[in-house]
């Protein structure tokens, strides 16, 4: 134990004192903090897991449905058209075994495809050709499917 | 500052003495304390919470992509497969019956779609393996529900675990799909629209190689 202490080491004790309390309160108030957070934390992992999945599978269906249709479309031509003979016949083959061919390549299923608005884009651009010009259909189409397949490629 | 002196313990009302002027100073410094606490708690928690989403939205979007676009691919098939009879048929002139025919199909697909898709993004729980395959298996096995399986319309959207009737085959799923305001209507189920379009290919004399690639489903 000390001697009497000076005014000097009075203020300073003083000050330790204070700055004692004052580390204790934040780490007090970061305590609470951090036990609130990892509850959170945990909540928010496994929410976030059911958000992703919801909001992906919706935007899964859309791509399947799409390229399926598409496929579908481009797999029974492939088969009508191999009952056809004429040289235009083979033409058309040509253009509908590329689609195909396109859409084999496709990851439909992988949204981090890094080229997935570009080959979309071209794998459309094939649909449409093959549609409208290959198989002179467009003017032959049924009012409700020209509608839905027009929806489905963004015009008219 | 108040608070700041009362923080190294909290005094139980009993304890204060009765000429103690700074007691009613000290229980609000506590109170405030307390709030204070509970609020940083709160705080905590909801950014714990933004912080644990933003680690695994990502993760969940990406799985569900994947399931979405391949359950749905099958429907799109089908779907691809009539719209080219449809197209076939306008070419080749055919009549408005089986054009018309083919158009009733192409809808009932449509219809068979959504339902498959509200039924998936309606499971809000991590869906097991299982349950995925219970919708497959699902789709194999029903054909137009007779009017006693129908009690299940009210749970339409909600447990999984409903759909597994107790002959283990899952037919009590169709019934989801009813829209219950037209239950008076045969409900397309995937078989029925697949025996139909069978039956379409060969009234149109075409190669029934056409379906081949619809044999997964």
């Amino acid at each position: 134990m000390k001697g009497m202490r000076g005014p000097g080491e009075s203020r300073d004790t003083a000050m330790a004192v204070e700055q004692d309390i004052f580390d204790a309160v934040v780490m007090a108030d970061e305590r609470f903090h951090g036990e609130g957070y990892q509850e959170g934390y945990e909540e928010g992992s496994s929410l976030g897991i059911v958000e992703g999945k919801q909001y992906g599978m919706v935007h899964g269906a859309k791509i399947g449905s799409e390229i399926g249709c598409y496929r579908g479309f481009a797999l029974a031509w492939k088969c009508l058209l191999h009952s056809g003979t004429g040289e235009k016949d083979s033409r058309k083959m040509k253009v509908v075994e590329a689609l195909i061919a396109l859409l084999q390549d496709f990851p439909y299923d992988d949204p981090t495809y890094e080229k997935l608005h570009e080959d979309l884009d071209r794998i459309r651009g094939k649909f449409r050709q093959v549609c409208v010009f290959s198989l002179c259909l467009w003017g032959m189409l049924e009012g409700a499917l020209k509608a839905r397949l027009a929806r489905t490629l963004g015009f008219m | 500052m108040s608070w700041f002196r009362a923080a190294p313990e909290i005094a139980s009302p009993g304890d204060q003495d009765v000429f103690d002027e700074e007691a009613d100073e000290s229980l609000l410094a506590q109170r405030e304390w307390q709030g204070h606490m509970r609020k940083r708690v709160q705080e905590g928690y909801r950014d714990g919470l933004d912080a644990g989403k933003a680690l695994t939205l990502q993760r969940g979007f990406n799985q569900g992509y994947k399931e979405g676009a391949d359950v749905i691919i099958n429907y799109g098939l089908l779907r691809g497969t009539l719209s080219a009879l449809l197209s076939w048929c306008h070419l080749h002139g055919n009549g408005s019956a089986l054009i018309s025919k083919i158009s009733n199909l192409l809808d009932a697909v449509g219809q068979c779609e959504e339902c498959v898709l509200r039924r998936l993004t309606s499971v809000t729980s991590q869906p097991r393996v299982t349950d995925l395959l219970d919708i497959i298996e699902d789709m194999d096995l029903c054909h137009v529900v007779p009017s006693d399986q129908a009690k299940g319309d009210s749970n339409a959207e909600t447990n999984t675990d409903s759909d597994r009737s107790p002959n283990g085959m899952g037919c009590s799923h169709p019934e989801h799909c009813r829209p219950q305001e037209h239950a008076h209507l045969e409900k397309p189920s995937l078989p029925w629209i697949l025996e139909q379009t069978s039956s379409l290919v060969q009234q149109l004399g075409v190669p029934v190689d056409i379906l081949q690639h619809l044999r997964q489903l």
